[in-house]
């Protein structure tokens, strides 16, 4: 039981470090993505768009390739780590928040702009107002990369390792029950994880809903 | 238009003609095996003899011991290929199987770092594993309840010290719960000793940098079995099928077959029979 305990303790962990690290990257990145008139910034949407839908196992060699013995980072002696999980997660996540958060930019840019325009806001200042503005649909922007790094396998599977009482978490736990043919154990800590995912939305919607004071939502 | 149609009936009708000529469909058996088994190769090497012989086209699912005996249970198997001799004899017992045959076997060998921190070379797998244990020397485990997995607890079980201590010392003892390619890779990234069958370990040797430190130990020996499931048992099973290929795997030609597999390939013989 207290091991089942741990391998939840060491999913939420990474999952929610992973996210976060993403999240303080992607939803300004995506934001300036959305904003952004550049020829750049309206090159990279398509490339944020597509590596959102990316195999998660790609993040996972990558990360496996780096951080092995022979790979360049090699020497941090970082595979099957904690950390490794997190850096694969990052990976995968961050091109997902940020390819859910520009598109909501897109349809109050002109007003938005407008309005900043009439009210001489500095561009600096435009991208907290715009925040505030979009808190909701970014909220759910970093709510999907969390299920995301939560629900991962394949690459966590290749860079932690599956180690037990180190990097065991709850997917690659399922995996290996199956493996072992213990399928309602697996369905247990399935059920388990699907419960903890719905319990993180719903506080964290219930906790947003108060502070927002806003009647449209 | 017409003339393209009438040109692509007559196609048609040459193509289905060939099939017709065929002898009788192959009767399909869904054989699980365990994944070590299944990446030596062997049973792909044996697939065309099989066919040719006696009629008979695999469909192989590859799973860990545990999950195949489940298979079994569960009816999604005809028969069964395994190498897990104590959990295969409850399986039997338990009326899952009409009976157990073995019939090749190999040698698992513990491969770990060419400086062999722990001193084992040379020894039986009983009193490597005491070394390694003793000497703290980073071991990794396939965790996975596999039959790889099971003859590494029967070995820790030989050298007298507490199993179920020892792989909960996390000191040295590194349970990956993964297939045997991910735990060799560990293994060789970790530069740690690990148990591994030969089989798998040559044919990724070439990416890994762990030598065989133990082999041949007779501790280390390694038994394959077929089970043919038991229809009284379980329901919607094959078994007409899985006995004529459980016979055709017990005959001198299969098992001379078998014993001449991974020669060219490795140079050493993969599989033994008696």
């Amino acid at each position: 039981m207290k091991e089942i305990f741990d391998i939840i303790l060491t999913s939420l962990q990474v999952s929610l470090s992973s996210t976060m690290i993403a999240a303080v990257f992607a939803v300004p990145f995506g934001l300036y993505l959305g904003l952004s008139t550049k020829k750049t910034a309206l090159r990279l949407r398509p490339v944020f768009s597509s590596l959102a839908g990316l195999p998660p196992v790609l993040a996972g060699i990558t990360v496996f390739l780096l951080l092995s013995n022979a790979g360049p980072l090699g020497s941090l002696r970082l595979l099957y780590s904690k950390p490794a999980i997190v850096t694969a997660q990052v990976l995968i996540v961050f091109p997902l928040i940020v390819a859910s958060v520009y598109p909501l930019v897109l349809p109050i840019k002109a007003v938005f702009l407008e309005t900043c325009f009439g009210l001489n806001i500095p561009k600096k200042k435009q991208i907290r107002y715009l925040f505030s503005e979009l808190r909701y649909g970014l909220l759910a922007a970093v709510l999907l990369g969390f299920g995301r790094a939560m629900a991962e396998v394949g690459a966590v599977m290749m860079v932690g390792g599956n180690i037990r009482y180190k990097t065991r978490v709850m997917t690659t736990a399922i995996v290996l029950e199956t493996n072992q043919g213990n399928y309602s154990t697996a369905l247990t800590l399935g059920i388990a994880l699907l419960l903890i995912s719905f319990s993180i939305n719903w506080l964290v919607h219930g906790l947003f809903k108060e502070v927002s004071h806003d009647p449209l939502y | 238009m017409k003339r393209l149609f009438v040109s692509f009936l007559v196609c048609m009708m040459m193509l289905s003609g060939c099939t017709v000529e065929e002898k009788e469909p192959p009767k399909t058996l869904r054989l699980t095996t365990t994944t070590s088994v299944n990446d030596s190769g062997l049973l792909e090497y044996l697939r065309p003899y099989i066919l040719e012989e006696t009629n008979i086209n695999l469909e192989i699912v590859s799973l860990g011991s545990g999950a195949a005996l489940e298979a079994g249970k569960r009816g999604d198997a005809d028969a069964l290929l395994a190498h897990s001799p104590a959990a295969e004899k409850t399986f039997v017992e338990e009326g899952y199987g009409v009976k157990r045959s073995t019939f090749m076997y190999n040698f698992f060998v513990i491969v770990g770092p060419s400086g062999d921190p722990a001193q084992i070379m040379n020894l039986s797998a009983a009193e490597a594993f005491k070394k390694i244990e003793s000497a703290k020397s980073q071991f990794i485990s396939r965790g996975d309840n596999s039959g790889t997995h099971s003859k590494e607890k029967a070995i820790w079980k030989l050298t007298g010290l507490d199993a179920e201590a020892v792989s909960t010392d996390t000191s040295f003892y590194v349970s990956a719960g993964s297939g045997m390619g991910a735990t060799l890779t560990m293994a060789s990234e970790k530069q740690a000793y690990t148990l591994t069958d030969l089989a798998t370990f040559l044919s990724m040797k070439s990416k890994l940098s762990v030598n065989v430190i133990v082999s041949e130990s007779p501790d280390l020996r390694n038994d394959y079995s077929i089970i043919v499931i038991n229809p009284d048992k379980v329901s919607n099973v094959n078994v007409e099928t899985a006995r004529a290929f459980e016979a055709w795997m017990l005959s001198e030609r299969a098992l001379k077959l078998i014993a001449e597999y991974g020669k060219d390939t490795y140079g050493e013989t993969l599989f033994f029979t008696e």
